[in-house]
């Protein structure tokens, strides 16, 4: 575990000090967070990109980070088409860029090797972001490829807000939930889905989501949420939150991604399948998602420098032609099997399909 | 300023803090005492006064050496009321203007003025990396920082380059007890390529991870244990030994696949007939290589090709590539 981080004992994001853009001051978002966090200091900055902390040590660098929340305005694309992968076409899919950063920990993130400092920033130029959406949701979409699942849908576009942050992790501070969801109410064939290991999900109650939303969680055994997912939501609490926002007439989706190889994985996964079917409705569940855990050899460099041996470089790892290490292949398989196969006899007639792997295994795996 | 005849016991070379402007590594004075018993002292040492007694700031081997000598007095250039910023620019200054530093002194260089300035990174980065001709990066400077870290043995290596910093900087993810064995198994001996050296780190930090113990306990395995008291091999053989090793316990699925293959696709090899998989199995299609030296023999590769058919070989080497077994 990396060094000063206490573990699973979720709170709600409080930073210790707001650096705020003077661009982004007079928007409404900024004020109203500003509202809320009224007596945290605020230093203000003229652009959120040159933020890393300068301190030594990895870990204190990003415990220093992560202490912080940044307020500032979005440059460039604020929605973002998902790239085609050396495994599927161009799928019609955008990326929500609400933020950057993510107050929760999670080893294995790819954030850090992607972005150049790990301070929450949450972009505040909400009305900007919703016209793109709208734009996007109104503009002919009849030759894109194929949506990657509409099992229960008749969407053929979807929109993820969880990819370069939890979805819900800032929403006490910036109920975005609320305008997003209900921007999507009205649209049949446009899905949001807001994934997130929080279990803060009060904002959601009372909307008109007309089904078009769902509420995703990553759920992963509760040793390795405690041992390598810190500052997230426990197990227990991710099943009884989705399980509420079930009950509010929400579709959950279960992301059982990166799944991570550790000795006794066989028994971990398997007790926390059971767990979560038997609190959750597999009839109200939109669809499930297998990943394997996957590390680019900069996210690799990373988990080696942060934490001492750690269970995400113990699996048998090969690097793949994409660059990225994942497990042996067999390995791989022998996994997706046994995590499919206790899925299925709890949810047999739900859409299970895999992320960011290789068409060989797929087949494989789903014949 | 004038130079000064000084007392060597009037020189602080006791206290903790007392090399605090030396980043000279070792302080070894032997030929050094040579030279100054044959032609005498040819260069003042450079002092600086305070309250109690003189520092070292300039010449800390020539002021050992005349302390072996015996020497009650010495030449010295003091300076006084000076900061302590400028005093380590000075010794600095005179450093980098000889010969090139080693990694300790470079280390002890980044360590004295993290210290002066608080850890400022961003002052280390552009003032300091330059002149140690190394990149101003956090990274980099981390890497010296954290020799200080290492045995006196290990940075006597480091030093005289017996350990190189890239190698040293391969062993920071392990725990500090570790390090010192990691150090001692892996590099030696004899000196692995870095590449090698990353490999074999990596295997022996994921394997403790794995199997839930200590670095040291993987080096302490019985077959471990053998590689490193058969005096019938060489030191170069013995780190190829220890890699084969760590390599199979670390990917025991992978090597056994890799072992299955090889079994399977000797027959052909007999008849120049070369079958590869794809690098770790990942990907569905083999390479299928055929030597000949005349027309016979591309018959014969043929015939062998066909029997492998007969046999399910081929079905047999594709079942691996698709994770069978």
């Amino acid at each position: 575990m990396p060094e000063g981080i206490t573990t699973n004992d979720m709170k709600l994001f409080h930073p210790e000090i707001i650096f705020l853009e003077r661009r982004a001051r007079d928007y409404p978002m900024a004020q109203e967070i500003l509202a809320r966090l009224s007596n945290i200091p605020v230093q203000e900055i003229d652009s959120y990109q040159n933020m890393a902390a300068q301190e030594f040590g990895i870990n204190r660098r990003i415990a220093t980070e992560k202490r912080s929340l940044i307020l500032a305005v979005k440059e460039g694309e604020l929605v973002k088409q998902v790239e085609r992968d050396l495994f599927r076409p161009t799928p019609n899919e955008y990326y929500i860029i609400h933020s950057h950063g993510c107050p929760f920990d999670c080893e294995y993130c790819f954030l850090y090797d992607y972005l150049a400092h790990q301070r929450p920033t949450i972009f505040v130029n909400l009305p900007e972001l919703l016209q793109r959406i709208q734009e996007i949701i109104a503009a002919p979409y009849a030759d894109a490829a194929p949506p990657m699942s509409a099992s229960h849908l008749e969407a053929r576009l979807f929109f993820h807000a969880g990819e370069f942050s939890d979805a819900l992790a800032y929403d006490h501070l910036t109920n975005l939930s609320q305008p997003l969801v209900e921007l999507f109410a009205p649209h049949k064939h446009a899905r949001l889905e807001m994934r997130t290991k929080s279990d803060y999900v009060e904002n959601l109650f009372g909307l008109n989501h007309n089904g078009q939303t769902v509420i995703s969680w990553t759920f992963n055994p509760h040793e390795i949420a405690e041992r390598i997912e810190h500052q997230t939501a426990s197990l227990d609490e991710r099943i009884r939150a989705a399980r509420r926002v079930q009950d509010a007439g929400y579709w959950v989706g279960l992301r059982f991604d990166p799944i991570v190889w550790y000795p006794d994985w066989q028994t971990g996964y398997r007790e926390m399948i059971e767990k979560i079917f038997s609190t959750l409705d597999p009839k109200k569940t939109s669809d499930i998602s297998l990943g394997m855990f996957r590390a680019t050899p900069g996210l690799r460099r990373v988990i080696q420098q942060r934490v001492r041996q750690s269970w995400l470089l113990a699996g048998e790892a090969v690097q793949c032609e994409d660059k990225k290490y994942r497990y042996f292949k067999p390995i791989r398989l022998e996994m997706y099997r046994a995590i499919l196969g206790w899925i299925r006899a709890y949810a047999p007639n739900v859409n299970v399909e895999l992320c960011m792997e290789a068409p060989e295994v797929e087949a494989k795996v789903m014949k | 300023m004038r130079i000064e005849n000084i007392a060597l016991e009037d020189i602080d070379l006791t206290s903790p803090d007392w090399d605090d402007f030396v980043f000279t590594y070792p302080l070894e004075t032997g030929l050094l005492l040579e030279s100054i018993r044959a032609v005498e002292l040819q260069q003042p040492i450079v002092v600086a006064a305070f309250e109690q007694k003189y520092k070292i700031v300039i010449g800390v081997r020539r002021l050992l050496a005349g302390q072996e000598l015996g020497w009650k007095k010495i030449p010295a250039l003091v300076h006084r009321h000076e900061t302590r910023e400028k005093l380590l620019w000075l010794s600095l200054q005179e450093k980098v203007g000889g010969r090139a530093l080693n990694a300790m002194e470079k280390s002890r260089v980044l360590q004295r003025f993290a210290i002066l300035w608080h850890g400022d990174i961003d002052r280390l980065q552009k003032e300091i990396c330059p002149l140690l001709d190394i990149p101003p990066t956090i990274e980099a400077v981390e890497t010296f920082l954290f020799f200080k870290e290492f045995s006196e043995k290990h940075q006597d290596d480091l030093a005289g380059g017996k350990l190189t910093p890239q190698h040293a900087e391969l062993l920071r993810p392990l725990r500090p007890e570790d390090r010192r064995v990691a150090a001692d198994k892996l590099f030696g001996e004899h000196r692995v390529s870095l590449q090698e050296a990353r490999e074999m780190v990596d295997n022996v930090s994921s394997l403790a991870a794995r199997d839930g113990v200590r670095v040291q306990d993987i080096f302490e395995r019985p077959q471990v244990q053998e590689l490193f008291v058969n005096e019938s091999a060489t030191p170069r053989q013995r780190a190829s030994q220890l890699r084969t090793y760590l390599q199979h316990e670390r990917f025991p699925r992978l090597s056994e696949t890799e072992e299955k293959f090889a079994k399977l696709a000797e027959p052909l090899a007999q008849h120049k007939i070369n079958v590869r998989p794809p690098r770790f199995f990942e990907g569905n299609e083999l390479t299928i290589t055929v030597r000949a030296g005349e027309a016979g023999e591309i018959g014969e590769a043929i015939t062998a090709m066909q029997e492998a058919t007969k046999r399910s070989l081929w079905k047999k080497l594709f079942a691996l590539l698709e994770g069978g077994s």
